[in-house]
């Protein structure tokens, strides 16, 4: 076979493989703590401490990644824990969103990246923070929640409703808490995450393999082009949101404030890897709509940090 | 069947990863602040992976005799995790490099500048300076710094500008091979047609400022120059 071929082929063994192996790590933490909370945490407790009213639940949503610190791999099986213990698909999706940018360790990478400037650490807090609040009141205004998610049987073998307690739960309640229980349900949900994990770093690495960062580079020159360049480049590469700010440096002094701050706040929101993964909780109209209003968002985001800041940066 | 083909999933994804970390090769794949990390979870899925199994297995010789459900997606995944045993690990290609390579370079912050800047100017043998730190000096765009400084270092080679010089070139990852990003050094050399691209070498030299493409920079002229096989540790680090 041609050496370029066979060298592009490897390369994207490589890249596939390098994602798969980086998000192992964070794809346990979640599932471990997700399993844990399914098996010890009362869904009782939760909805005592959740608020009625929309807002404030929606703000709750969006502080538990503060608590859960987990990356956009890691939230995913927890988000489905969320949905299992009673919490609403938009509360869902304003958790998942802010939570790759709420976790502690990805607001200190950003700072220390960013040689401690605050611009950039504290507009992406608070971008992610209020596009994930929107765009999950704007789900909750959907008539039946329920239609955003995928068929119950597929969500879980065991049937639940999303109005009060789950009956899945209180199933779990009441059983004994044996080891292999817990075993059991790590596996069942490391897998579902794990399958979609596999599609979406192969997604992932061909999109790399096949597109050079060049073309990336084609739209430098022109302040929105040059926003949606970086949001596409975040999509792609599929980068854990723990250190794409250092990522996100290489671009500084080529690209404007706003293209760095939209890869920044779209890429732990949505990119390919994690989209499949969501798969696995919502509906495909869902995920499209959701990937629709987070880009058009951190696209208005950019270019409003570019307005403001004149397009200079450094 | 199903839950057997899940957890030896587990398993084999567990011992794969620790497979690659004992044949030297994980470091290949992610940066090495997330190796113990990544670790840790491998031995605990392979645990999971393997009590499962096991547990499954325990007096339950029925889930052998059932033809029907041996061809399933879960089964093609353990397969797929078994056949990444087969796939050699390797740095990323020259190809990747070249389209890699790009305006958007490495970047440095202030401090990191400022402590190379502080380094070069003590007067410290500049030959035991790290391939990282030239590439930061290099961002400073002052080329009298570089000026009869001593070089030493290892990179593989990729084409250069003029017929007579080759980049000494490396990747440096943040967070693991999908970010690597490639960065490089101009090395002039009369005899290049002794070594070829993705050679790695060794190089000492020192560095004198020349004009290559109407621009100034700093280039290394080499006073020994030695093909060496891939290091243990083919990525820069970053952070």
């Amino acid at each position: 076979m041609n050496p370029y071929i066979l060298n592009r082929l490897s390369d994207f063994a490589m890249i596939f493989i390098g994602l798969l192996v980086e998000s192992m790590p964070f794809i346990v933490f979640g599932v471990a703590i997700s399993t844990l909370i399914g098996r010890y945490v009362k869904t009782s407790w939760i909805l005592k401490i959740k608020s009625k009213n929309t807002l404030v639940s929606h703000i709750q949503s969006m502080l538990i990644g503060m608590i859960l610190p987990v990356c956009e791999c890691g939230n995913i099986p927890l988000a489905k824990r969320l949905l299992l213990m009673g919490f609403k698909p938009s509360e869902v999706i304003t958790f998942m969103l802010a939570a790759p940018i709420f976790n502690p360790l990805v607001l200190i990478t950003t700072l220390v990246a960013f040689n401690l400037d605050p611009n950039v650490g504290f507009i992406r807090v608070i971008a992610g923070g209020l596009i994930s609040l929107l765009i999950g009141l704007i789900f909750s205004l959907h008539p039946v929640p329920d239609q955003l998610l995928v068929s119950k049987k597929a969500l879980s073998k065991k049937s639940f409703s999303f109005s009060g307690l789950s009956t899945f739960q209180k199933t779990v309640d009441t059983e004994p808490s044996h080891g292999i229980f817990l075993v059991n349900d790590f596996r069942e949900e490391f897998i579902n995450v794990f399958k979609m994990l596999i599609i979406g770093c192969f997604l992932a690495a061909a999109f790399q393999i096949l597109i050079p960062r060049d073309t990336i580079n084609m739209f430098v020159g022109s302040p929105s082009l040059s926003v949606a360049a970086l949001m596409f480049l975040a999509f792609v590469i599929s980068i854990c949101s723990s250190v794409d700010a250092f990522f996100a440096l290489s671009f500084v002094g080529t690209f404007n404030l706003g293209s760095i701050v939209a890869f920044l706040v779209f890429g732990p929101m949505i990119d390919i890897k994690s989209l499949m993964m969501l798969k696995t909780i919502f509906k495909n109209k869902t995920l499209i709509t959701l990937t629709i209003l987070v880009a058009l968002a951190c696209l208005i985001t950019g270019l409003s940090v570019n307005y403001f800041y004149k397009l200079n940066y450094l | 069947m199903t839950k057997l083909y899940n957890y030896l999933t587990l398993f084999l994804i567990g011992i794969y990863i620790i497979y690659l970390f004992v044949i030297n090769k994980l470091v290949f794949l992610i940066h090495l602040r997330y190796l113990w990390l990544t670790l840790g979870c491998a031995g605990l899925i392979a645990l999971v992976g393997m009590i499962g199994s096991i547990s499954v297995c325990k007096g339950n010789y029925r889930i052998f005799n059932s033809p029907k459900k041996f061809l399933s997606w879960n089964f093609a995944i353990l397969i797929l995790v078994a056949g990444m045993f087969a796939v050699p690990i390797k740095s990323l290609s020259i190809e990747s490099f070249n389209l890699r390579s790009s305006k958007t370079a490495i970047n440095f912050t202030d401090e990191e500048k400022k402590q190379v800047k502080q380094k070069l100017g003590k007067g410290i043998d500049s030959s035991t300076f790290k391939f990282f730190d030239w590439i930061n000096a290099k961002s400073l765009n002052e080329n009298g710094i570089f000026r009869d400084k001593k070089f030493k270092g290892s990179g593989f080679i990729t084409a250069g500008k003029t017929p007579s010089t080759f980049e000494l070139s490396r990747f440096v990852v943040s967070c693991c091979v999908v970010d690597a990003t490639p960065v490089s050094l101009t090395v002039e050399y009369d005899y290049i047609k002794d070594f070829k691209p993705s050679d790695w070498v060794q190089i000492e030299g020192q560095f004198v400022i020349k004009t290559v493409e109407d621009k100034n920079q700093p280039i290394i002229i080499p006073t020994s120059i030695s093909k060496i096989p891939e290091p243990d540790n083919v990525y820069l680090d970053r952070t």
